[in-house]
């Protein structure tokens, strides 16, 4: 049965605790078949993607979140929406792991992770806002 | 609950023991204290995260950013006691082939001495 959660918060760093206290309460109980390790990943990459949008996005100046969750049995949907300028991950790519030691970088390591942990993202720009949807795929059985 | 650090030294090796949680919002405070201890001349880091909830990029970063450091100065940083959720996340992103982990923060220390 599907089951579809929402929160919009202010674009704050100080809130991407409270977004991940949402999330994974929501899609712990939304989807009963996902497993912890796949609850961390979504965990993550929302993490991820909503820290972008303020720092990236808003550049620190106001705006809001809205995160909506999708889940069904065999995927979870979220679709995360924001006012800020255009920004469509797809058109990134990841950093090789490599280049982040030799190099010293400390930053582009969240594209990264969200394309990882991700089974799909579509993006779409309308009406001034950024849509962005993380699908992952849920496993039949919960992981030990 | 954001991210508090204690210290404690073992021979020449520096343990930072982190507990919370390592975001964008908390991650300047182990930046400092890494970059501190650097700075001191103290090469050889273990972070150990046993108490830590959740690492962003952020953290994971920050990490990764004093590998090269900390090792040109033959010393090295290193991760101990990371619960099953941020050990999963460690493994997923292939960290476990840029930088060296174990159990707990004693065996790190005495990985130093091998």
């Amino acid at each position: 049965m599907k089951k579809i959660l929402s929160i919009e918060v202010p674009a704050e760093q100080s809130n991407l605790f409270i977004i991940r206290n949402f999330y994974t309460q929501s899609i712990r109980s939304g989807c009963a078949a996902i497993s912890e390790a796949d609850i961390a990943y979504m965990e993550l990459a929302v993490n991820e993607f909503c820290e972008n949008i303020i720092r990236h996005g808003y550049k620190g100046g106001p705006g809001t979140i809205n995160i909506r969750i999708i889940a069904d049995e065999d995927k979870i949907r979220t679709v995360i929406t924001d006012s800020a300028k255009p920004y469509n991950i797809l058109e990134y790519d990841p950093i090789d792991k490599e280049k982040l030691v030799e190099k010293g970088i400390k930053g582009r390591l969240g594209i990264r992770m969200i394309k990882t942990i991700c089974d799909s993202i579509k993006y779409t720009r309308l009406n001034n806002k950024n849509k962005t949807v993380l699908t992952k795929n849920i496993r039949a059985q919960k992981e030990t | 609950m954001a991210v508090t650090l204690g210290e404690r030294k073992s021979g020449d090796v520096y343990v930072l023991q982190a507990s919370g949680f390592i975001d964008t919002s908390t991650v300047s405070v182990v930046e400092e204290k890494i970059t501190k201890l650097f700075a001191e001349g103290k090469y050889k880091l273990v972070v150990d995260l046993s108490g830590v909830e959740f690492v962003s990029s952020a953290g994971w970063g920050v990490f990764v950013a004093f590998l090269k450091k900390m090792r040109d100065k033959d010393g090295d940083l290193k991760l101990s006691g990371m619960i099953e959720k941020v050990a999963k996340v460690f493994t997923l992103m292939e960290f476990d082939s840029l930088m060296d982990a174990y159990a707990d923060e004693d065996a790190a220390v005495k990985s130093f001495s091998r």
